[in-house]
């Protein structure tokens, strides 16, 4: 975990609706080097994506106005590249869309940091 | 002809019925010709003393003889008039009752009398004398019902010698189905009665069967009564009857395997001969008159003929279908053409009532679709209706459902609809509509009503003057309930066969399973859609549950490497604690809400 926190200068756009959680998050993902930059909605999370061109979008589901699907849909649609994650709950039809638009994983809540960095780093190298 | 004249004419000389008042009842031909000049005239216009042909004055005479004598024993001679001469003829009489009136068989001998017969004999006796030698009539004496004569023409067409009848009953020249009818025939003989002529069979020696007329008499010879049997046999006619109706049977076996019409038409589009049953409307064609054919089938007709006739000839088709509406109904035709000469010979075949189930079979079908479909009992109603009303087959029909024990009427043709029946049914309820509702839902099947049965619905009666049609009346049953009732009028069908029957009626089977199902599935579809709403209610709780649950795992993270202060991160997994707590009261309320669909759907 040491080598990940000395290595990481890739940066990752953290989205969820529970201020809590990016707060948390974001403090636990620069520890481990990243440059994180946050979004509250799906809005935010499009804008956000197209302003910093982020390595990596850790995109939750459920959210203020447009949900995070849509985002998706959105980001990918003029960002074929774009590596985005869902952490969600949720097994319906938002994930399959989700999917469907190109996002490339899945990481169900609730996830220890360390466990969350991994997943990342997996995604970062490939 | 009454039976009577008909009788009268098997007698070998004049004979006629005369009222006591000397009118003439009834007369054979030969009386008529004789004594009127005519054998066709009506003999009833005239009575004895105006008989053109008899001598002045010998119908009173006549009269008188009849009156003052006991006819049947004894004759008299009466003057005629013949090739400008006067001839006699002895007459003999039988007193009869007509009617209950008092009247007089009259027979006279215009035979000339054989030498040796003495005048003033009885003339019938003479009569029986003559023809006891006859080769042309068979003669039977019966005395106490049994043979004491027989002529050589007995002998000739039964076998049996007049020594070999001696003594034994007439019964043994007859076979055992005419028995009950010659013994009812001695019977009349016995009480010296008078009995109509029949045509009886009888059995020959040789066991043969054969036919002949036979007639009947009896005179009173020394106080003993005499009956005697003529007869002429007829065999051979009988025999060509018999081969007639075999002829006609396999003729008619033929014809019905046999396609309908042969059409022959000219390059001009001419018919030049056809064959056509008289009740089909090309029948018409055999009109001579052309403006009259014309105006029996529509103006294309014809030059659909000179099409067809031009295809045939060039190779092209030799397969037609051609229809056209005729007293109001469509009918189709099928045609396959050959050359013929310059001509083309069409063998058509009318298939309406092929045409007209196979439609009425594609609605059927349209409404098997419509019933996966249906979500509102009215609209199904409506739907099937308007399916089947599409053609021109089902002219008129109605759906009527039984809701809590009441009549309801569905939906209707569109022509009900403008004929106000839904208003007829509100004020007088479905039963005026269709008197045979309870004998169609007793006998839990299909009745076809045509115009032989009495009350068609009478809404339907306006169809009835277009030809062929019926009303088909189906009960609607589903697991043994009468849910309605669905009645057509079907148009140029007299009556379908049982196959389609079977068809309609499980079509009506059908619409009852899917009126009673759509309300089952109603009810599911609406605990489902709130089973579903529950489902997603849940997903998005343990969705938001899983919130302070990572929350609290990024606490740890920072906890454990001492990037927040103790009481800071007690104090926040508390309160992350305090928002399980409050998801875990949703999810119970949620749980209850699931429950209690459950209860509903299991009480259902």
């Amino acid at each position: 975990m040491e080598g990940d926190r000395q290595n990481n200068e890739a940066s990752i756009l953290l989205v969820d609706d529970q201020p809590e959680i990016t707060e948390i998050f974001k403090t636990i993902l620069e520890d481990f080097g990243f440059r994180v930059f946050l979004a509250g909605d799906g809005y935010e999370a499009i804008e956000a994506y197209f302003r910093h061109k982020p390595d990596l979008v850790l995109m939750d589901l459920s959210l203020i106005s447009v949900d995070g699907d849509v985002a998706c849909e959105k980001i990918l649609e003029r960002d074929p590249n774009a590596r985005i994650i869902l952490l969600t709950a949720l097994k319906g039809d938002k994930v399959k869309r989700a999917l469907k638009a190109g996002a490339i994983d899945v990481i169900t809540k609730p996830i220890s940091a360390v466990e969350l960095v991994k997943r990342v780093n997996f995604h970062l190298k490939g | 002809m009454s039976n009577l004249t008909k009788w009268l004419n098997l007698f070998p000389g004049p004979a006629a019925v005369v009222a006591d008042d000397g009118r003439i009842l009834a007369a054979s031909k030969e009386f008529c010709k004789t004594y009127i000049g005519n054998e066709w005239a009506d003999p009833t216009a005239y009575d004895l003393s105006g008989l053109p042909l008899l001598v002045s004055g010998e119908g009173e005479r006549i009269l008188d003889f009849l009156e003052k004598r006991e006819a049947g024993r004894g004759s008299m001679y009466v003057k005629a008039v013949k090739d400008s001469g006067v001839v006699t003829h002895p007459l003999w009489a039988k007193r009869v009752k007509v009617g209950g009136r008092k009247a007089y068989i009259i027979y006279l001998n215009t035979t000339p009398t054989p030498a040796g017969l003495e005048e003033g004999g009885d003339e019938l006796r003479t009569y029986y004398r003559i023809a006891e030698s006859s080769s042309v009539v068979g003669i039977l004496y019966l005395e106490n019902g049994r043979v004491t004569f027989a002529n050589p023409y007995v002998e000739t067409h039964m076998g049996y010698s007049a020594e070999e009848l001696q003594g034994l009953s007439p019964l043994i020249l007859f076979p055992p189905e005419e028995r009950v009818k010659v013994e009812a025939i001695l019977k009349y003989i016995e009480k010296e009665e008078m009995s109509a002529s029949q045509i009886l069979k009888y059995k020959k020696k040789s066991g043969g069967i054969g036919w002949a007329t036979f007639s009947f008499s009896t005179w009173r010879e020394e106080d003993k009564v005499i009956g005697a049997i003529i007869f002429f046999d007829i065999s051979e006619k009988m025999e060509l009857r018999d081969r007639l109706e075999i002829f006609k049977n396999k003729l008619q076996a033929t014809i019905s395997t046999m396609p309908d019409i042969f059409l022959e038409v000219s390059p001009e589009g001419e018919v030049v001969d056809i064959s056509a049953p008289l009740d089909d409307p090309l029948y018409a064609l055999k009109e001579k008159d052309s403006e009259q054919r014309a105006s029996s089938l529509p103006p294309d007709f014809f030059d659909f003929l000179q099409k067809a006739v031009e295809e045939v000839q060039t190779g092209k088709e030799e397969s037609f279908i051609y229809r056209f509406k005729f007293k109001g109904i469509w009918r189709y035709y099928e045609a396959k053409g050959a050359p013929a000469g310059k001509n083309v010979i069409f063998i058509v075949r009318n298939i309406t009532d092929r045409i007209v189930m196979k439609n009425v079979l594609q609605s059927v079908n349209r409404v098997s679709k419509l019933l996966l479909k249906a979500e509102d009992e009215k609209d199904l109603c409506q739907s099937v209706v308007k399916s089947l009303s599409d053609g021109d087959i089902i002219r008129c029909l109605w759906i009527g459902v039984k809701e809590r024990g009441e009549w309801k009427l569905m939906a209707a043709h569109p022509s009900d609809v403008l004929n106000d029946l839904f208003g007829d049914v509100w004020e007088k309820g479905l039963e005026h509509i269709c008197p045979h509702i309870n004998r169609v839902l007793d006998a839990r099947k299909t009745v076809v009503v045509n115009r032989l049965m009495p009350e068609p619905c009478p809404h339907f009666q306006r169809f009835w003057n277009y030809g062929k049609g019926c009303e088909l009346l189906l009960p609607m049953l589903h697991s043994g309930e009468d849910v309605g009732l669905l009645a057509l009028f079907m148009e140029g069908v007299d009556e379908p066969g049982g196959e389609e029957i079977g068809i309609l009626q499980a079509m009506a089977n059908d619409l009852a399973f899917a009126i009673r199902d759509i309300e089952d599935q109603r009810r599911l579809k609406i605990a489902y859609r709130q089973l579903k709403e529950n489902l997603v209610r849940f997903e998005k709780i343990a969705d938001k549950i899983r919130n302070p649950l990572m929350v609290a795992e990024g606490l740890n993270y920072l906890f454990e490497n001492k990037k927040i202060y103790p009481e800071d991160y007690h104090r926040q997994i508390k309160e992350q604690l305090k928002r399980i707590e409050g998801f875990l009261d949703r999810l119970r309320e949620e749980e209850e809400r699931s429950y209690i669909i459950k209860e509903d759907l299991e009480r259902e």
